[in-house]
């Protein structure tokens, strides 16, 4: 009797590790969206502050820059990401991650635009802290849910990003958003292209 | 022949998420005692901080919101290690997913309001905003999680309040924020209680 409860145990745990590993597999070949979100911040940044000084949005001269940037950011993701298509059954964990991001991208929308429409003053400063607190949620809680410890170290870096943003002036805030982006879009997002493309082509040698 | 085995693994897979997901509501029920604490720690700190909500939600008694939210993290804290204890049910990937989204919530807010209060640049309604808007992430991601419609319903609540506290005046934030509290951790803590209760009534009487 124990022992077949011991074999039950067993089989449970390595399904919940292949769930894990599986989930760690997917959020890698979604690496290339960290990278994307990555260059478009840059280019909102560059755009909304061309011909000024170093800060998040400028003098409000190119207000534009960061509605456009963002929205067809969005509409990009979403239209490479369909086209990638669904490559199999969701499991627990994948599901998990997936709701994490999508919650925070709509708390995201409710709050920067009833934000701006409501009239609440265009303060940089708060912009950065709200936009690197969502990331940390996501982050850290994609990172504890796969046990990635890399991602654990983003969130915490966006964390960081959060706090430091409430002091200084708007070109230290802005400084802070560039190497935050830097560190947990681009170098994160790049790292997770490559573990994918190192799994594939060990994937290929395989079936070869 | 492996055509077979796929479809018992996944038939296994499915039973497995099933059951955790069951799993995850019960244990979400077990802690609704922490959602009801919250709740009426954030009631106790508006009266408090406000003069018996004489006044916005901060700025008479300054301590009122530190004390009250650090009381209250150490009570759950502490009872939360006994629960733990004494649970006999081991940690599912479930319960690890929605601990993780609460965890990092948590950290978010301590990283956003305490430089934010530190740094002089609170702004009632956005503070507001912000807070409610991060419950309303954290109760949307665990109901979609636990495919429980009572806890997407408190997310929708949540980011409705925080949308409504940055339209309007203070006192029309203040209440947005207290609709928000009665709806979202009373009613639906007891909510989950009640459920809890009936859970182990029902459990008693198969014994």
């Amino acid at each position: 009797m124990e022992n077949q409860e011991n074999t039950e145990l067993t089989e449970r745990l390595e399904l919940i590790e292949s769930m894990i590993a599986e989930g760690r597999r997917s959020s890698e070949s979604w690496g290339w969206v960290f990278v994307l979100w990555g260059v478009a911040y840059y280019v909102a940044i560059a755009w909304a502050t061309w011909g000024q000084g170093l800060s998040v949005w400028g003098d409000g001269r190119h207000w534009p820059a960061w509605p456009v940037t963002m929205l067809g950011t969005a509409a990009l993701t979403l239209f490479i990401g369909m086209r990638g298509g669904h490559r199999g059954p969701a499991t627990t964990l994948v599901r998990a991650v997936v709701a994490v991001w999508v919650c925070s991208g709509i708390s995201m929308c409710f709050l920067f635009v009833a934000m701006s429409v409501g009239g609440r003053p265009a303060d940089q400063h708060l912009f950065v802290e709200v936009l690197a607190a969502m990331m940390g949620v996501t982050n850290g809680a994609s990172g504890w849910i796969l046990k990635w410890k890399m991602q654990v170290a983003c969130g915490a870096v966006w964390w960081i990003a959060s706090a430091a943003a409430c002091f200084g002036g708007d070109s230290q805030v802005a400084a802070v958003l560039v190497a935050a982006v830097f560190l947990c879009q681009i170098l994160f997002g790049v790292y997770a292209m490559l573990l994918e493309a190192k799994r594939r082509k060990l994937g290929a040698v395989a079936h070869a | 022949m492996p055509e077979e085995t796929n479809k018992q693994d996944l038939s296994s897979r499915l039973e497995l998420i099933e059951s955790m997901i069951a799993e995850g509501r019960r244990s979400t029920t077990r802690w609704a005692w922490t959602i009801v604490l919250w709740g009426v720690a954030f009631y106790v700190a508006i009266a408090w901080s406000s003069g018996f909500l004489g006044g916005p939600i901060w700025g008479q008694h300054i301590l009122a919101w530190p004390v009250t939210m650090i009381g209250t993290w150490l009570l759950s804290w502490g009872l939360a290690t006994r629960m733990a204890k004494s649970a006999k049910a081991p940690m599912t990937t479930m319960k690890r997913a929605i601990l993780s989204i609460w965890t990092a919530m948590g950290i978010s807010m301590f990283a956003l309001l305490v430089p934010l209060g530190l740094s002089g640049r609170a702004d009632q309604q956005v503070c507001v905003a912000v807070v409610v808007t991060l419950l309303g992430m954290a109760n949307a991601a665990s109901g979609i999680l636990l495919k429980w419609k009572a806890q997407i319903a408190c997310a929708v609540v949540w980011w409705a309040a925080g949308s409504a506290s940055l339209f309007g005046s203070i006192t029309q934030s203040t209440i947005a924020f207290l609709v928000g509290i009665f709806f979202c951790q009373i009613v639906f803590g007891i909510y989950a209680m009640i459920l809890e209760s009936r859970g182990r009534r029902q459990g008693a009487a198969n014994a």
